[in-house]
Order: structure tokens, then sequence, then C-alpha cells
């Protein structure tokens, strides 16, 4: 039907008029229900305090004993309602504890009963609920959902998937690491800060090489940037490695930047190379790895950089002379009666400065 | 003769009555849209927050932020700010506080309060700003900067904070605003977890009615007045649906100026904050989508719900015209200012949704909304319009109103709830009855006012904010530290909970 723009929708006998009665009547009807489950949800938050306040003063006492490193002799049975807040804290102490608390923290589960809720919990439409049942299995190093996780890692919800990641990182971390490095090659959405500290726990000597070879095979900064947390003697030789050929500045910066991280004795002139490179970022990295390697060659180089036309790479410099073994504020004045550029002599006066505050 | 018949007049009621119906229905749809995205956003967000205990998950991997807090005299109040910015609990920040050329005694009050000593000059003019007298390091505390620059307004001040950052992240504070603990841990959450965030804001809370001790937030309260406390209902509809609804769809066009963090390059990539506007916060974050959207430049710009940032709401008529006359005026320069943007063929959903919305039911709705009062008052008085059908209309305009007000609540309460009591949900109630009854028809006539303001050129006034906040005090430095101390105490004693 065609639209007729000689029809008065506000005319009366007109088909509009009821139809706008109807929905204003039902935007009032809606307003007051909203109102009401703003009620009901203030009530139910209410309950859950009180709840959470019960479940406190029941636990209280048993996460006291595990805190003194102690199996308490009285573990309460958990019931299902008690699981998900049971769950959140003991996962909470888990995080934060050392190895002999976390097996101590295992214990207690398994005496609480919790493997009897968490086949449920996991099936649970909740996705806070299936998230923490994730996280508990890995931490209970329970393998009877090993195959569930391979499917749900490639879930579209990134949450899910990350807690899948990180429970396959606990039960199988060997085997599971091929599957996480092709993951973390395709997948956009996995923050990089949160798999550093899954890969992290997941123990040096299991992440270095896969890390190592995904990241010659696709030198992308984003796995450039994974090599941080693997071990120097396997990530540096693949840095350099990636940087003598790399043409990409993007490449060229996620090297340099990972490089700060390590201790480099070797390969310096490969690295002195982008002293002069022309992103300002790569200069800054350079000058960063020089002042932690401290040889006394580079003091020059360094001292060039703090007249580069970018501020922040001066005070990268300036930064990089001061960690030098051989340097102290004698060196830094000589170089200040040296210097005829300004903007270079401000800076290191200014790092001169905050050094001796700091100090 | 006559230039209209009667059935050309009719004709153009019709016409009318239509224009005005496509545009409330349009409106509402987006609203409706709005409120969908956000409420899924929250659902969420929420879910993994609980999870996501932030500080011990990203303490080692938080970029280091600036400070960066613009101060215009303040001598009474600014000690007591700085104490409060002690208080954020993060890694690896620093505060600069850049004093603009204040007639008052600011400097002074900051160089006794905390030891200032004067910096060599090293930094680049990265962008163009007043004078900058010195920069000055504290000696008390080393995470503490002044800079002093002659006045040129808050924008230039920014700029300037921006110039002597070296911090890759800066955070743009109002120097009343009062902060969370974690606010900084949040905010800069998502720059964290996608390395093409340039920009992030937090939820702006209102802070007349709070309880507040040596400029810590003590008790959550709702004030005592009506017009404050219809703000409440305003700013939980704007930030709860108004801008979580746009931000997974990354089109968020505005973060609040009392509260941002952005990526230092990326200012500097579109030249900082402009001088010669009046909504330079609003208009910053148009111009970061236009030039990345132009450019084809990958890019995220996003808020998070977390009320993380207090700040204190006008509590009389006066002051409170004063701010939406200037919020107007500022949206318009926003976007005239980044016309280029609009159906833009790689505008994305910023140009081709967000922008429009904002143009049209936004930056035009105030001579449309009282058009429209006028129109159907006039046309039901003079029988255009049946009372019936005048009813009706009415109905379900005061009905959207208080549905979309009502859910703003319900978002809050699936999220938040901070206002605890069960009187305080009735209270809010009452003001979003009562926001539909003169108060909304107020403030279209001070943003229409505004809107003539920025068409007539006319010069702009800032005028005096009335304060009412006891947080504005000089607290006891000691006291203030000890609380400090205690409150980090707390959240680290709560984390190993």
């Amino acid at each position: 039907m065609a639209f007729d723009i000689s029809y008065n929708p506000l005319e009366p006998g007109s088909s509009a008029v009821p139809l706008a009665f109807a929905i204003g009547c039902l935007t009032l009807l809606l307003t007051l229900a909203l109102f009401l489950m703003v009620f009901a949800l203030r009530m139910s938050v209410l309950e859950k305090k009180k709840r959470q306040q019960r479940f406190i003063e029941k636990w209280a006492p048993v996460w006291g004993y595990c805190f003194q490193g102690e199996l308490p002799e009285h573990i309460p049975q958990l019931s299902l309602d008690d699981t998900t807040p049971f769950l959140t804290q003991w996962i909470q102490y888990q995080e934060s504890s050392d190895e002999s608390m976390r097996e101590l923290l295992r214990l207690v589960a398994l005496k609480a009963g919790v493997e009897k809720h968490l086949h449920q919990i996991l099936r649970s439409r909740s996705i806070r609920e299936k998230i923490l049942a994730i996280t508990a299995l890995g931490f209970l190093n329970d393998h009877t959902y090993d195959g569930i996780f391979r499917h749900w890692i490639n879930s579209s919800n990134v949450s899910i998937s990350l807690a899948s990641a990180r429970a396959l990182l606990q039960l199988d971390p060997e085997g599971s690491m091929p599957l996480l490095v092709r993951l973390l090659r395709e997948r956009e959405d996995w923050p990089p800060a949160r798999m550093i500290l899954f890969l992290t726990e997941a123990g040096i000597n299991i992440i270095s090489q896969p890390l190592a070879k995904a990241a010659l095979e696709t030198p992308t900064p984003k796995l450039i940037n994974y090599l941080s947390i693997t071990s120097s003697t396997v990530a540096v030789p693949v840095l350099m490695s990636i940087l003598k050929s790399a043409a990409k500045p993007d490449v060229i910066l996620a090297c340099l930047q990972t490089l700060c991280k390590f201790d480099i004795r070797t390969d310096l002139p490969l690295i002195r190379r982008f002293l002069n490179h022309p992103e300002w970022e790569c200069r800054a990295a350079t000058a960063k790895i020089l002042g932690k390697t401290g040889q006394p060659q580079d003091e020059a180089s360094l001292v060039m950089l703090l007249s580069d036309s970018q501020h922040i790479v001066q005070y990268e410099a300036a930064l990089a002379l001061f960690e030098m073994p051989h340097f102290n504020r004698q060196a830094a004045s000589d170089i200040c009666e040296r210097l005829t550029e300004q903007t270079g002599l401000r800076t290191l006066t200014r790092v001169m400065t905050e050094k001796r505050w700091q100090s | 003769m006559m230039l209209f018949s009667h059935e050309d007049f009719l004709s153009l009621m019709i016409a009318m009555q239509w224009f005005f119906l496509i545009y409330f229905i349009g409106l509402n749809l987006v609203y409706i849209f709005l409120n969908i995205v956000s409420f899924f956003f929250i659902r969420q967000y929420t879910q993994e927050r609980d999870l996501d205990d932030v500080p011990p998950f990203y303490s080692s991997f938080s970029p280091a932020v600036s400070l960066l807090v613009p101060a215009y005299n303040e001598e009474k109040s600014i000690v007591a700010s700085i104490y409060s910015l002690f208080n954020i609990i993060y890694p690896d920040y620093d505060i600069l506080v850049i004093n603009d050329g204040s007639k008052d005694s600011t400097l002074q009050v900051l160089i006794d309060e905390f030891g200032l000593i004067p910096l060599p000059d090293d930094y680049t003019r990265s962008l163009q700003t007043e004078k900058i007298k010195m920069v000055y390091m504290s000696s008390r505390y080393r995470n503490l900067r002044v800079i002093d620059k002659s006045n040129g307004g808050k924008s230039d001040s920014l700029n300037a904070g921006i110039t002597v950052s070296t911090n890759p992240l800066v955070c743009c504070v109002d120097a009343d605003s009062i902060l969370q603990p974690d606010s900084l841990l949040r905010v800069v959450q998502p720059f964290i977890e996608n390395p093409y965030t340039i920009a992030t804001g937090g939820t702006i809370r209102l802070s007349n009615g709070c309880q507040f001790k040596n400029s810590f937030m003590e008790q959550i309260r709702l004030p005592r007045k009506t017009l404050p406390l219809i703000q409440i209902v305003e700013y939980l509809r704007a930030f709860l649906f108004g801008r979580l609804g746009w931000s997974p769809i990354n089109s968020l066009l505005i973060i609040s100026g009392a509260f941002s963090v952005f990526k230092r390059d990326s200012l500097l990539e579109v030249g900082g904050y402009r001088t010669d506007t009046v909504g330079e916060d609003m208009e910053l974050v148009v111009r970061l989508h236009r030039h990345y959207r132009l450019k084809g430049k990958r890019y995220n710009i996003a808020v998070i719900p977390d009320p993380i940032c207090w700040t204190e709401a006008p509590e009389d008529l006066k002051t409170l015209r004063n701010q939406r006359v200037r919020w107007q005026r500022g949206l318009l320069e926003s976007l005239s200012l980044n016309k280029e943007l609009l159906f833009h063929p790689r505008g994305g959903f910023v140009g081709w949704l967000a922008f429009p919305f904002m143009v049209v039911f936004e930056a035009l709705s105030p001579p449309l909304e009282l058009l429209g009062y006028i129109f159907m008052i006039w046309g039901a008085i003079y029988g255009y319009i049946n009372w019936v059908a005048f009813t009706a209309f009415m109905l379900i305009a005061i009905g959207m109103g208080l549905l979309l007000s009502i859910n703003a609540l319900l978002l809050e309460e699936m999220s938040f709830h901070l206002y605890s009591r069960y009187t305080d949900i009735l209270r809010l109630l009452g003001a979003i009855i009562l926001e539909n009854l003169g108060y909304r028809q107020l403030t279209v006539f001070w943003r229409l006012q505004g809107l003539c303001q920025w068409f007539f050129k006319t010069e702009h006034r800032w005028g005096e904010m009335q304060r009412a906040a006891t947080y504005s005090t000089q607290p006891d430095p000691a006291e203030a530290l000890e609380q400090v101390r205690d409150e980090k105490t707390a959240m680290g004693k709560a984390r190993l909970r």
C-alpha cells in the first residue's frame, strides 16, 4: 500500500488514534512493570547480601585454617546454592596463593563436595557460572571435561574461550600449546595482556619454544610481543633473526621493545643500526636497549640522541645514559658543558634533577 | 490575494503532523535500540566484572599515565584535590597540575604544601599553548609536577599538560572531581585489552548529597533538593544507555571532560584540544573519530559503565541554565567543526548513525521540540488536532519519557545499585515523574538559547558555579594521607580476602 501524505493521522476516527492510545497505555504499563522489577532486584540484592553474610560466617573458619597452612577437621558440605559464592571466593584465593596453599585449597574443595555440583554449573545458562566452573575445573586439575574445553576455546564468547584456554593450559600445558598458538594467531578478540598472564602461569619452559616458532613463522607485532615472557636464550636469537630481515616499522618496533626486556650481549651492531631509524619510537627503544647493555662506546650515540627532533627520544636517551654503569653526575656535567644544543642540554639537566631528588 | 487557500493550510497541518510523528517515532526507535544494546552490554560487563578482580589481573601490564589537572584560582581546594589523587591505586602514574595563570595564590599554596622545585624547561612544544613559565617537581612526592603557565583556559592548560607529559596515556581530570581509588585501573582496562584503543571514559555520577571526608567518598546518598535529584536521573539516563549504547558499536561521540583517558600520541596527531570551543571535550572525541575514520585507521573509543568519578551538579537554576546553554553550544560547535564526518563513505556507524542522530535528535531538537509543543497545543485548541488524538499523543510522549528513565534506573539496579535504600528508589521515581512536568520543557528552552548563541556566535561567558560540596575545603594533610594509606591497605586486604 502506498504511503498517503494527505491522510490525517490525528483526525477523529483515524486508526492511528486508538493505536496511539494502546501504545501509550503499554508504555505506562511497561513503566510500572520495570519499576516493580527495580524493587524486586533490590530485594534480591538484599537477600543475596544476607546469604553472602551467612556463607562468610560458615566458611570463614575454614579459610582461616587454610591461611595457617592447615587442613580443617570439619569442612561443611556445599549446597548447590552456596557453590557459586564458594567458587568465587575459592578462585580468588587460588589466584593469590602459592603452590602449597593451592593444594590445600584443592583438598578443601574436594572434601566439601564441589565436584558433584560442577557438572550442573558447567551446563548453566549463566555465562558467569559457566566461567566459574571452567576455571575451578582447571584449578582442580580435573580432566573430565577436556574435550568440552577444546570445543569451547573456539567459542565466540571471548570470556568462555579465555576461561577454556586457561583451563587447558592448566590441565595439559604441553598438549594444548599447538592449539593455543594457532588461536593466538587467529583470534583478534583475545586480550594479549590476559593471555600473557595465562601463558606465564603455564611455565616459561613450556611456552618458549612454541611461541618462538610461531613468531619466526609469522613475524607479526602481536606474536613478537609474546616473546617478552619467554626465556631470553630462546627469544633473543629469534628477535635478532626477525630484525635482520624486517622492513615494516611496526615489526621492528615490536622486536626492539621486546628486546628492551632482555639483557643483550651479542648482536649489538645490529641494534645500533636503528639509532637512525626514521620512526622515533624505534630510536627511543634502541636508546633504552643501549642504556641497559651499558657499553661505553654507545655513550656518544646516546649523546647524539639528546639532540633528536622528538622529545621522548631525547628523554629516553638521557635516561639511558644514567642507566650506564660507568655514568655518574660528573660525567653528566661534562656532557652538559660540551653540549651546544639547548633542548638536549635541558633534557639532560632535567633528568639529572629528577635523579637527584629521586635518590 | 491570499497566499494560502484553506486546503493548502490543512495540507500543511497534516504534513506537520506527519513530520512530528515521524520525528518522534525515529527518536524513540533509536532510544530503544540504545537501551537494548546497553542492556546486553551491562549484563555481560557485570558478569565478567565479578570474575575479573581488576587490580591483580592487570597491574603488571598497565601503561604509565599522566593525570592532567588544570587549576585556575583554586587556592582553597587544590591541595585537597591533589591529596585525593594520591588515593588512586595504580602501578605507574604521575600527577601534572597545570596552574593556568591563577590570580590568587594557587601556585604558592602548591609550592608550600608540596615543596616544589623548578625543573629545567626541556620539553618540545608539540602543541601550541600560552607561555609555559616554569615546570616544577615536588621534592616530597616523586610523582607530582606542576606547570605554571599564562592564562589560556582549560583546553590550553590540558594542551600544556599533554606537551609536558612523557607517558603514553594522559588522563584529564577536573580539579573538583572525586575519583574512586580504582578509577584509573578500570578506565585503563580497555587500553590493555584492545591495543587500538585511543580514548576511554568512565561513568560520571553526581556527588550532591553524598558525604565526604578529606576528599574521600564516605557515604553515597541522594540530595535533598529536587533540582540535583532530577539531574541524577538525567545522568543515569545519559551514561547508562546514552553512552553505553553507542560504545559497543564504536560510535561514542562524548567522553566527559571530568574524567577521560587518551593515548597521548593520538592527541598529538590531531593537534590536542581546540581552544576556541566551549565543548572542548566532545569536540576532541568527534575529531578523533573523524581523523581515524577518514584516514581508514583502526581505532577504538570506549566507555566503561563503572561509576568511577563523582562531580557536583548545579543546585540553582542560574548555574544550571549556564551549564545547559554551554553544553548545547558545545554540542553544535563539535558537530559543525567536524561535519565532514557526516555521511562520509568511510564514516561507518559513527558517520551514518551516531553523528546524524546527534544532529537531528540532539542539536536540532530544542526548536523542533518547542515547535512540537506549540503546534500540538495550538492545533488542539483550534480544532486542527482532535483532543482525543492530542491526549493519546501526550500519553505516548510522557509514557516514553517515563519508560526510558525507569529503564535507566533498572540498568543501575542491575549493575551497581549505589542508592541502597528503598526510599532512594521511591525518591528517584518521584524525580522521574517531576522531570516530565516542567523541568524538561525548561531545559529545552535553555538549549534553544545555546543553539541561538552558536548560530549568532555570541561571546560565551562561563559564569560562576555555586558549589555546595563539603569536599572543597582544605583537609588536614596528615589525616588525608593517613586515610589514603588506610584505603590502600583496605583494598589490598579486599583483594586477598
